[in-house]
């Protein structure tokens, strides 16, 4: 599907109600692909994985909100474990995330195992916890990450004696500065500094004692620090001896970690797309929930479409109060034709089996009571306004030069047009519908064409509906309140199977007055129809 | 300091500099220091990054902020990898500070860490949630500089306010720069005036203005006193009015406006909203008008730090005389040379400042 099919399609309205939880999720979102011909296995399997989980979803809530919290609290690790594929080794706020990752995804896993849905995680509860010791060896496993002494015997030593000598050398400053606050009356501030009045009395003396340095002065005080005493500097340089050891350690413990976790990325990175392809399908069932979605069923070549839905429209109408009519339409290879009033809801039949089956294509379940189709390998549309100012073409050059390519593709596909031939000459404009119908007819596209020309519904071999539209005479008048929600009252937006010898539905002209054209414009109208009519039938009553 | 503060129920404590290199990093660091003299448990965030690079005190590079161990810190987890073998990571958080994913982490034994601030008061709330899930009782905010927004009652409970020489060239101007803000800063509140309050809640609740008129509270169409002139004088035209709650900030021009037409009391939602100067608000107050806070800030303390980063120093003892002249009550500490264990912070009753401002207040002085 392109660009402009999913703008005339509000797909991006549909679309945005599928929100992955993870950020491994939200980035396949952006990626993701239609299912193709020849994975109509994997596209049903995927579709039955959903409509399990949207059944469990639905019999228990608490669970399904809390496997919702595991999903939202799962790290992307994948580059991490790039880093440790490239043999680099991770810190501990990487460490951290790895376990997060394990922590979560076991416990999402758990809850899907509640569900018998564990299957859609890989490895065995086993394997989950034995890669997760690996960051957690300690017997009580918990969430948070640290290099902590059970990682290595010597750790707890080198930290126990680190902590001794700092007392030491703490003690051992102490005890001096004690000793020279107690013969001046000063304190020392909470940076170990004493900050003496330039005007203090015994200043000279204290700028004298060698148990103090003057490190410096503002014009109003002097800073001293405390000389360290040779108590001090041993305890000083064995706390900073033992500090390196202490970081060499760590650090060797944070690369022993590394060689060992190096063995557990295959199951890692396969637990990352394994959690993301979930996601996925997590996220699909909840955007199906909103438009209580269906699973579709593989037909060979033939779309059967009932009560279908457009999701976004719906919700519009709904905020508007008002429903919406489903769509009921099969549509085969060769033509199928759709005609109806003005206002009929032609276009929105056409959007809405465009969006039902694209949503099937892409594995979701759909906005439909049933939808049986095959996989096509593309659908495109013409529909709407194409005008390409900037390409230098009409509304009848940028629909017929997008025509042209789609016609062209070497593969069968969905095409959805939208009255092809109306931006030219009424003439021209129903013999191009029709001939371009005709060639659709005797082709091998799923082609569905919504039309006004009459011309087109003489092609033969092709499939028709008619929008069963308004009764006689039940147009809204003019200037009456809510003409268009009156209007929408009146208007069946069925399709119905078309007949030869139905009529080809006229009400645009009271369509027309009913939005507010002037009367004498209407009647004018009205007047130039009756003539055109008499000449060609010589019935002055037609 | 906070000891008291904790016992009378303050969980969380901004510390904001009322200039830029105040010298909020030493006082946060004095700060800690007393926490673990008193064993109170800790934890630590930022609301935003700031620029400075240099330490105030010291003109050395500006050091991190020194926590205890058991101190819990809420930073970008790529901070924590510089002291490995110092943190315990316990959870990530689901927002991100400039520098990334922030993490609440429990210092393993005395470290330094660099706080990246995060940005969003739901954040602050959610960090502040997590800390105490896991047994912290003070929450201290670093503000970063002109932060005030740190001190709002949704974020803090209590806050101390860091004035540096860097303020002004002049003792003087560090003096009347202190005396306006604490002469803002401490307005009295809605106090006891149920309807008063009520007017606050629904200006704050539909984002309009609320009037008080003949003692009933009624919301406007206005959602600030930004109005062009006749949406002014609709406002003015619509009832006689003696109480006008606004939802948003005060500047003098709207204060000078209101004080053309009507001077009555204007009732904001805290002090951090209020932008208009201290001559200003004296004036509307000659006026007749009045200006009140339906949540007030308790300023606990200010702390003063006499070097400035730009060179010039003033007497440490005589600045901490003159700015606790315009703060008194409120106690002025110098963390580098008071014990702070031995003051006592600020608290006026206790629906908070209700009644009169503090010194530097005095509305009755010229401006």
């Amino acid at each position: 599907m392109d660009e402009p099919t999913e703008k005339a399609l509000l797909w991006h309205r549909v679309w945005s109600r599928f929100q992955p939880s993870t950020p491994m999720g939200q980035q396949a979102k952006g990626l993701l692909s239609p299912f193709m011909p020849g994975e109509e296995r994997q596209w049903q399997a995927s579709l039955s994985e959903q409509e399990r989980i949207m059944e469990c979803r639905k019999k228990r809530p608490d669970w399904a909100s809390r496997v919702e919290a595991h999903l939202c609290r799962l790290p992307d690790i994948r580059p991490i474990l790039k880093r440790m594929r490239r043999g680099g080794t991770p810190g501990v706020a990487d460490w951290f995330r790895v376990k997060q990752f394990l922590w979560e995804g076991r416990a999402c896993r758990r809850r899907l195992a509640e569900a018998g849905l564990e299957r859609a995680l890989p490895g065995d509860e086993g394997r989950w916890e034995a890669v997760l010791r690996q960051l957690n060896p300690e017997s009580r496993l918990h969430p948070s990450f640290s290099l902590s002494d059970a990682y290595d015997p010597e750790l707890a030593d080198l930290r126990n004696r680190w902590s001794e000598w700092d007392r030491r050398f703490r003690e051992a400053g102490e005890q001096q500065a004690d000793n020279v606050e107690r013969d001046y009356g000063i304190r020392r501030n909470l940076e170990g500094e004493w900050v003496v009045d330039r005007r203090f009395a015994d200043l000279p003396r204290l700028q004298a004692d060698p148990r103090l340095r003057m490190v410096r002065g503002t014009p109003f005080e002097w800073i001293f620090q405390p000389v360290q005493t040779e108590e001090e500097k041993e305890a000083g340089a064995c706390r900073e001896s033992l500090q390196r050891r202490l970081e060499e350690k760590e650090a060797e413990v944070l690369h022993r970690l590394a060689d060992r976790l190096r063995a557990e990325t295959d199951f890692l990175e396969q637990a990352v797309r394994e959690v993301k392809r979930f996601d996925l399908q997590w996220a699909r069932v909840r955007a199906a929930e909103t438009w209580e979605g269906t699973c579709p069923t593989l037909s060979q070549g033939e779309y059967r479409l009932e009560g279908g839905v457009h999701p976004a429209v719906q919700e519009s109408l709904r905020e508007e109060g008002d429903g919406l009519t489903p769509v009921d339409i099969r549509i085969r290879p060769g033509a199928t034709v759709i005609i109806g009033p003005n206002m009929g809801g032609k276009t929105l039949a056409l959007q809405t089996l465009g969006v039902v089956v694209a949503l099937g294509q892409y594995g979701f379940l759909v906005p439909a009571r049933s939808l049986a189709m095959p996989l096509v390998p593309w659908m495109a549309g013409v529909i709407g306004e194409g005008q390409q100012a900037e390409a230098g073409l009409s509304t009848f050059g940028a629909e017929v030069d997008r025509l042209a390519r789609l016609l062209n593709r070497p593969s069968s596909g969905l095409l959805l047009l939208d009255e092809i031939g109306r931006g030219t000459n009424p003439v021209e404009g129903a013999a191009l519908s029709a001939a371009l119908t005709c060639y659709l007819a005797e082709n091998r596209h799923w082609a569905v064409h919504v039309t006004h020309y009459q011309e087109v519904m003489q092609v033969e071999g092709i499939r028709a509906y008619r929008v069963a539209g308004l009764k006689q005479d039940d147009l809204p008048e003019p200037g009456e309140g809510e003409w268009k929600r009156e209007l929408r009252s009146r208007m069946d937006y069925r399709l119905l199977p078309w007949s030869e010898g139905d009529e080809v539905p006229r009400e645009a002209l009271g369509i027309a007055s009913l939005l507010g054209l002037p009367e004498e414009i209407i009647e004018s109208a009205r007047q130039s129809m009756e003539r055109a009519g008499r000449d060609e039938t010589g019935n002055p009553d037609y | 300091m906070l000891k008291q503060l904790a016992e009378e129920g303050v969980r969380s404590l901004a510390i904001f500099g009322l200039a830029k290199n105040a010298g909020k990093t030493t006082v946060l660091n004095a700060l800690t220091q007393e926490a673990e003299d008193v064993g109170l448990p800790l934890g630590v965030l930022s609301v935003g990054v700031d620029g400075e690079e240099r330490d105030v005190w010291s003109l050395k590079e500006k050091p991190a902020v020194r926590v205890t161990a058991g101190t819990l810190v809420a930073t970008a987890s790529s901070l924590l990898d510089f002291q490995a073998g110092g943190w315990e990571l316990l959870e990530s958080l689901p927002f991100h500070s400039p520098l990334g994913r922030v993490t609440v982490a429990r210092a393993l034994r005395p470290a330094k860490v660099k706080l990246a601030g995060v940005t969003r008061l739901e954040a602050v709330r959610e960090v502040n949630r997590c800390f105490r899930l896991r047994g912290v009782r003070l929450t201290l905010i670093d503000g970063a500089y002109d932060r005030k927004a740190a001190a709002e009652p949704g974020i803090s409970d209590a806050s101390i306010s860091v004035a540096g020489a860097g303020m002004a060239k002049t003792l003087e101007g560090v003096v009347r720069k202190v005396e306006t803000f604490i002469g803002i800063f401490t307005l009295p509140d809605s106090g006891e005036d149920e309807t008063l309050r009520e007017a606050g809640l629904t200006a704050l609740r539909e984002g309009r203005l609320a009037g008080v008129c003949e003692g009933k509270v009624e919301t406007l169409p206005f959602s600030s006193l930004l109005l062009r002139s006749d949406d002014w004088e609709e406002l003015i035209g619509r009832g006689a009015w003696t109480v006008l709650a606004i939802p948003g900030s005060l500047t003098d021009a709207t204060l000078e406006r209101i004080a053309a037409a009507s001077p009555l009391t204007l009732l904001l939602p805290d002090p951090t909203r209020c932008f208009a100067s201290l001559s200003a608000v004296r004036r509307y107050y000659r006026q007749g008008g009045e200006i009140r806070y339906l949540s007030p800030v308790r300023l606990a303390a200010v702390a003063v730090n006499p070097v400035s980063p730009e060179g010039h120093a003033f007497d440490p003892s005589e600045l901490k005389e003159r700015v606790s002249e315009v703060c008194n009550p409120i106690p002025v500490v110098d963390v580098l040379r008071d014990d702070l264990t031995a003051h006592s912070p600020f608290r006026k009753g206790k629906t908070g400042n209700s009644g009169e401002p503090a010194a530097g207040g005095e509305l009755s002085v010229d401006g």
